[in-house]
């Protein structure tokens, strides 16, 4: 009953773990990243061309 | 073997079948009390009075105990000194008798021990106190945990219990604190009781219960100082209470009467939390009504109120404490730790840790309604101890040395008062409550709780990688220029990613100083023509300035290729040589089909991570607080 009660009241915690579990099962088997700052990647998700990433330096 | 006989009432000559040859006493329909054995007669014991019996058991109920089927015959409804208790007769399955204790919402299990030497036992009894042990035959050692007084009986229904002449109730506790006997002592004649407390009614499978008490809100007595009525629908079960009328604080006393105890000064004061009587409150799961109110102070004057509460829930009573807009319900428990020794500070009980946390003598200083508590001695049961594990209390009350009553606490949220059906004035919350805790779990929850989520996480994170495409080195070499070579065009062989999507990634680093490195790369899927382009100067320029070295850019990069559909695959990669003073020479490349990205499982994992330890820091500061 203890611990019955004890996911009771963890619920939203269950489903927090079970959300993040399941968005990067998802993300790993699509190709994604859940990481939201990345610079140095060129998706090919949407199917079209994409070119990024190309940062030009200051030459002197 | 004796059979069971028909009896004819002495009084109104009603003919009764009894249920059991085990029974002593039965209730004629004319409301006599017969006594059955060793003869038939009307009971004469000075000490059978009329009492009403409130229970939500009744005759006939059935239920199971140690897997054994029983039915309840009947009560023997007593009023002790301190409290008011029915002993069901359970017959049981196997023609045995044992009795079911309860009231106040809980409920024991009494087992007649028999074939037990009491030579000396009645003079044991006489020096028994809660900080010595007593030996009890072949039971064992024990210690006292309460002494009550023996005030009077009935019976409803047809009772196997023998009390005739009793006069105390000994309930002990073994020295390992996990048994209870119970001694009845009639003059030199004791009878003992093994005693069991019941967890839960779902434990005794009970069956023909009633659904909740009914008292009697008509039953009422004459205050004992203006008289006027006054109704006492919880009585015997509450012995105490403030005349609505007058405010005379009014006591049942040993005389079977109502007496006056002393006049209850009209609260002056501001009453810091508001909850008139009769009020129906919903707290930790069960429903209660406001019964009574105290205000209470302790030897350093620190004042607190008290709500008595009556549990529809389970026939219980509760008490609902405030203090400085904090809050918690307490409840008597009739399972309890062993009376800790003088300044010991903490107590293991139910799997926790309590920690001392004070200890006080109470003073009540004003009631209303139906209290338990006794103005009379205005320190009846002396020292007050409390334990914490937040969110829950123990705490002893400790009345000299023959009584100690045991209570369980649990903090309430404020805003679970806030959120009942009647609007409730609480004062502001000031400081933190005494069993307020961090969160709402404790250490070993979070830890329990995140370590599962993190072994869940990984095992997901390493069911995908073993169906995910394995790692493969598709392009590894070092390309050179000179001065001749300054634009270098590699392409790969042709690799097959034969997922569903499929991560490329490309690791470029250089020799490059003090000059830079062009790079386009794509890479084109043959089948479909379709192309992924990507592009990055690879620039590292260092030096001396001032005395000061200094660097910029980098000679790496690493480029990934996410979500690529299944197909055949080259990479194309063009690398221009930098026109700077500086040098450089090789370029190497690195190109890897089916690589993982590190921060999608770490990025998830801290994410999940932080919950436990965020609250795990906030227990922390909590106590910290607390103790300071």
């Amino acid at each position: 009953m203890k611990i019955l009660d004890t996911i009771k009241k963890m619920k939203w915690f269950i489903l927090f773990v079970l959300g993040i579990t399941g968005a990067k099962a998802g993300a790993d088997y699509m190709g994604f990243s859940i990481w939201p700052w990345q610079s140095n990647e060129t998706n090919a998700g949407g199917g079209s061309n994409a070119r990024t990433g190309r940062t030009y330096f200051y030459h002197k | 073997m004796e059979l069971p006989k028909t009896l004819t009432c002495p009084k109104c000559s009603a003919a009764y079948r009894q249920v059991s040859t085990e029974a002593m006493h039965y209730s004629c329909t004319c409301g006599q009390v017969n006594r059955i054995r060793p003869y038939l007669h009307a009971e004469n014991n000075q000490k059978l009075r009329k009492i009403p019996l409130y229970s939500r058991f009744q005759q006939d109920t059935t239920g199971r105990f140690r897997d054994q089927r029983f039915s309840l015959s009947g009560a023997l409804v007593v009023v002790f000194k301190n409290a008011s208790l029915n002993f069901w007769t359970m017959q049981l399955q196997d023609g045995t008798v044992k009795f079911l204790e309860e009231s106040y919402g809980f409920q024991t299990v009494l087992t007649p021990v028999t074939d037990i030497n009491t030579k000396g036992l009645y003079e044991r009894l006489g020096r028994a106190s809660t900080t010595k042990d007593t030996i009890i035959d072949r039971l064992g050692t024990f210690r006292l945990v309460q002494l009550d007084d023996f005030w009077g009986f009935d019976v409803k229904g047809e009772s196997a219990a023998e009390v005739i002449g009793a006069e105390e109730r000994f309930l002990f506790q073994s020295k390992n604190g996990e048994e209870y006997i119970e001694i009845w002592l009639a003059g030199k004649e004791c009878r003992i009781f093994k005693q069991e407390p019941v967890e839960s009614l779902e434990e005794l499978e009970l069956s023909g219960m009633r659904q909740s008490i009914a008292f009697n809100e008509k039953d009422y007595v004459d205050c004992a100082s203006c008289g006027k009525e006054v109704t006492i629908p919880y009585f015997p079960l509450v012995k105490n209470f403030v005349c609505p009328h007058c405010n005379t604080f009014n006591s049942f006393t040993e005389k079977w009467r109502w007496e006056k105890d002393r006049k209850v000064m009209r609260l002056t004061h501001n009453s810091a939390t508001k909850i008139p009587l009769g009020t129906q409150l919903h707290l930790l799961g069960d429903d209660f009504k406001v019964i009574g109110a105290t205000i209470k102070e302790d030897n350093e004057d620190a004042q607190w109120q008290e709500f008595t509460l009556y549990c529809e829930t389970d026939g219980g009573f509760a008490f609902l404490s405030a203090f400085n807009g904090n809050f918690m319900l307490v409840q008597e428990t009739m399972e309890f730790p062993l009376l800790p020794n003088p300044g010991q500070d903490f107590i293991y009980f139910d799997d926790r840790h309590y920690r001392f946390y004070n200890d006080y003598t109470v003073k009540l200083l004003w009631a209303e309604g139906y209290v338990f508590d006794d103005f009379a001695g205005n320190n009846r049961r002396g020292f007050a101890y409390d334990y914490i594990a937040p969110p829950y209390l123990i705490s002893l009350e400790r009345d000299g040395d023959k009584n100690n009553y045991w209570f369980k606490g649990e903090y309430v949220d404020r805003k679970e008062l806030l959120q009942q059906d009647t609007k409730i004035e609480l004062p502001k919350k000031v400081g933190l409550g005494t069993v307020e805790p961090g969160s709402k779990f404790s250490n070993q929850q979070l830890i329990v709780a995140g370590a599962l989520a993190v072994i869940l996480f990984i095992l997901v994170h390493l069911a995908i990688d073993l169906t995910g495409m394995p790692s493969k080195v598709v392009l590894s070499n070092n390309y050179s220029f000179s001065d001749t070579i300054k634009n270098i065009e590699i392409t790969s062989e042709p690799f097959d990613l034969n997922n569903f999507r499929t991560n490329v990634s490309v690791d470029i680093s250089s020799d490059v100083q003090n000059n830079w490195v062009s790079l386009d790369f794509s890479l084109v899927n043959t089948g479909t023509g379709q192309e992924y382009n990507a592009g990055k100067d690879l620039e590292y320029y260092s030096g001396n300035d001032g005395g000061e070295s200094w660097s910029e850019g980098s000679n790496s990069y690493d480029h990934l290729f996410t979500a690529l559909p299944k197909g055949k695959y080259v990479l194309n990669i063009e690398a221009e040589k930098g026109t700077d003073a500086g040098s450089v020479a090789t370029i190497y490349v690195k190109a890897q089909a089916g690589s993982k990205r590190a921060l999608n499982f770490w990025f998830p994992l801290l994410i999940i991570i932080s919950w436990p330890v965020i609250l795990m820091i906030r227990n922390y500061s909590t106590e910290q607080k607390r103790w300071a």
